[in-house]
């Protein structure tokens, strides 16, 4: 073997070596894909909740949207539910954002404030869809940022919602609740440890806090999250009376292996019929129908407060964003507008089981065909009900739930910790935030 | 049933004494000690093929049993959830891309490896000692560290959305741990073995060829399949790297299946199924090797 001794020689045996690695690795198939190619403007979009089910969906919504717009291609990429963050992080930080993504509220206050990105107020006003979508739901989206402009167009939304196994509660002769009273009754009629079956499904572990504000909140019908002064109402009496009654449930009418639940062992329990009752998103409704049957499946809205109104938590609100970075603005945004014009905000809410933002969708057949949609809807609308506005425009709203709450919400679970020092520390933890948020802005 | 060898069972040796030793008789004693003795060894053993079975038992069952089915036995047998994985999520263009990426950093790591491993066992040169520590320190980067300005490489490189860039970071990340296994079982290999094929009129390349690697195939064996497993499950350099949608990998494809309000536990076990096999098939395949290829370095020979 002929030994290269020269630096000169060496320096371009390394090179001539590193070009013969990388060249046929990147004939791999390289490229973004971004180029205009025939006057065809090529849009990337992000979905950042990737199944297969939501990308078929999505394909549907691609392949209609570009028969009716010749001039743009929409090339989609599906990002898992658990990981998007860290890959749109990373793009941020490289430079490298799509034109356009899923976002949820959290994500919007997250990226916006990254400065990543753009504001979609003159392009919503000037396609004349205040009248057409939802004023709340784009009140929703507004309230999460400090500036209170619209980062993305709202398509969707969701709603806590009381699950119910209707099968079994006709076979066993217990009513559908309607009232918190009803609801613990309920609840304990339908445990039955020596069949493994359980009233309720209790969610004692990761992405607990909706279902504690819901309990909390629904029963005790305060209606803000904070009072004038910026103190957080968490420890109000009210709720701490509330709490403590739905803390009862655990492990007399729920498994105690509800210890440790997250979604997916909830729904499970559900599916299986090991757990009757549930307080979960309306965004699993089709996995429940496919589980279960539509015939077996309720979802009712929060109960009424004793001698109160109906109080709602957990109303979120999903949609579009634009980053700021895009190439190809204007055809980002026809391909968004798509997502909120009655066509493809009917395909989009009715697969993905939704309620749709579009006021002229919420009115179509298969919404007061999908009853849990046709309630949430209905409370929503209702003038009499509360709407709980989480402060997600806190950037420690949810690093708070996950860090601090959720290990001593199991600790009260197990009875180390009482329910009034819980909600006396999560109290403290909002109202400082809260503070600091307002010195801020201020 | 075979039973299990005990003191009291073994064969009395050859022997005059032991031809004049009485024939022990089985007692209650001698019972209960056999007993004692088969629970101690598969108590223990059951409770871990328990461990080790069930989750798999679960994946197949979710992955073969109809939708909406709480049978604990996956029968009546469908194969809807592969369907909807293979064709719905796209695990027919994952497969094929996993295989690519996983085979060209298993040819690509041992090659180098091998190259290296040899290079620091059989030549002295300044700084090995510091090269191979620095080799160690690596493995104590975590990847996900080194995503930004990876990259940021890649993308000057043109390799960002290319199959490539999966190939060369799993290469790389996989080199140190490797090399340092190669390494191993070269120097135990003595260096006259060498010297004799020199004698003979081999020149290093022929006798390396014609000399080690015959020897070295546990190693090769083991430093491949631990390649060719790492490329297969990495999850991250696919995300980040790619964003083209029919470049992505079985892992990636994997994580669509957990939605954030919902989860197809079919599906999800059937891509469970299908991202597993080829792993325990390389597994079962090269298991022996595998135990040679390890501990080929650890003891001088």
């Amino acid at each position: 073997m002929k030994i290269v001794h020269s630096r000169k020689s060496r320096s371009a045996a390394i090179a001539a070596a590193t070009a013969l690695v990388l060249v046929p690795l990147a004939a791999c198939g390289g490229g973004d894909g971004s180029g205009d190619a025939d006057g065809v403007v090529e849009i990337q979009f992000w979905d950042t909740q990737a199944t297969p089910a939501r990308t078929e969906s999505l394909n549907e919504i691609i392949d209609l949207f570009e028969a009716q717009n010749p001039d743009i291609r929409v090339s989609y990429v599906g990002l898992p539910s658990d990981s998007y963050e860290q890959k749109v992080d990373t793009a941020i930080a490289t430079g490298s954002t799509p034109d356009v993504i899923t976002a949820s509220i959290t994500d919007s206050a997250n990226w916006v404030a990254q400065g990543a990105l753009a504001p979609l107020d003159d392009r919503f006003e000037e396609g004349g869809w205040p009248d057409l979508i939802s004023a709340s739901m784009v009140e929703t989206a507004r309230s999460v940022v400090p500036d209170h402009q619209l980062y993305f167009a709202p398509d969707t939304g969701l709603a806590n919602t009381m699950w119910l196994n209707l099968g079994i509660l006709e076979a066993e002769g217990v009513a559908v609740p309607t009232t918190w009273d009803e609801f613990y009754d309920a609840a304990e009629q339908l445990t039955h440890p020596e069949r493994n079956q359980f009233g309720y499904i209790f969610r004692g572990g990761a992405g607990m806090f909706p279902q504690v504000l819901d309990a909390m909140y629904g029963q005790s019908g305060v209606s803000s999250f904070f009072d004038d002064d910026g103190n957080s109402t968490l420890n109000d009496p009210r709720n701490v009376a509330a709490l403590e009654r739905y803390v009862g449930l655990f492990g007399n009418q729920t498994a105690s292996a509800d210890l440790t639940n997250e979604y997916t062992n909830m729904v499970a329990q559900f599916a299986s019929g090991s757990g009757v009752l549930m307080n979960h998103n309306i965004g699993s409704y089709q996995d429940h129908v496919e589980a279960l049957g539509a015939e077996n499946v309720l979802g009712l809205q929060p109960f009424p407060s004793a001698g109160g109104p109906v109080t709602v938590s957990g109303a979120t609100v999903l949609g579009q964003a634009m980053f700021a970075e895009s190439e190809h603005p204007d055809e980002a945004w026809r391909f968004i507008e798509f997502f909120l014009a009655p066509e493809g905000n009917a395909i989009w809410a009715e697969q993905s089981g939704k309620i749709p933002s579009n006021l002229e969708v919420a009115e179509q057949d298969w919404i007061v065909e999908a009853q849990p949609l046709q309630a949430a809807i209905a409370a929503l609308n209702d003038p009499a009900t509360q709407v709980l506005r989480e402060p997600f425009y806190l950037p420690e709203y949810n690093a708070i739930a996950k860090t601090q709450l959720e290990p001593m919400w199991q600790a009260v679970l197990q009875g180390d910790m009482t329910v009034q020092e819980f909600l006396d520390t999560a109290a403290a933890a909002y109202t400082e935030a809260e503070a600091s948020y307002r010195e801020r802005v201020s | 049933m075979s039973t299990v060898p005990t003191v009291t069972e073994r064969p009395a040796a050859a022997g005059p004494l032991a031809t004049a030793a009485p024939v022990r008789r089985p007692t209650a004693e001698r019972r209960r000690r056999e007993l004692r003795d088969r629970v101690i060894l598969y108590v223990p053993l059951s409770l871990y093929v328990i461990f080790t079975a069930v989750p798999f038992y679960w994946m197949l069952m979710f992955a073969l049993r109809p939708a909406g089915s709480t049978s604990l036995v996956p029968w009546p047998i469908t194969f809807e959830h592969f369907h909807t994985v293979w064709v719905g999520a796209g695990f027919a263009i994952f497969f094929k891309n996993s295989v690519f990426v996983a085979v060209m950093s298993l040819i690509l790591t041992t090659f180098v490896a091998l190259l290296g491993g040899y290079a620091i066992a059989r030549y002295r040169f300044r700084g090995k000692a510091l090269f191979l520590i620095i080799m160690l320190c690596t493995q104590f980067i975590p990847g996900a560290m080194m995503l930004i300005p990876l990259f940021d490489i890649f993308r000057t490189v043109g390799l960002i959305n290319s199959l490539g860039s999966l190939i060369v970071a799993d290469t790389v990340f996989q080199l140190p741990l490797s090399i340092i296994l190669m390494f191993g079982f070269i120097r135990n290999v003595p260096v006259e073995l060498e010297e004799a094929a020199w004698m003979d009129g081999c020149s290093r390349l022929r006798g390396f060829r014609l000399i080690m690697l015959p020897l070295m195939r546990p190693a090769i064996v083991a430093v491949g399949s631990f390649a060719f497993i790492n490329a297969w499950n990495n999850f991250l350099f696919a995300l980040m790297f790619l964003n083209i949608q029919d470049r992505f990998t079985v892992p990636v494809g994997l994580g669509y299946m957990l939605g954030e309000f919902s989860v197809d536990f079919g599906a999800l076990a059937a891509g469970g199924v299908v991202a597993a096999l080829p792993v325990v098939l390389v597994f079962a395949y090269v298991q022996k090797f595998l135990v040679q290829g390890l501990s080929a370095g650890a003891v001088k020979g």
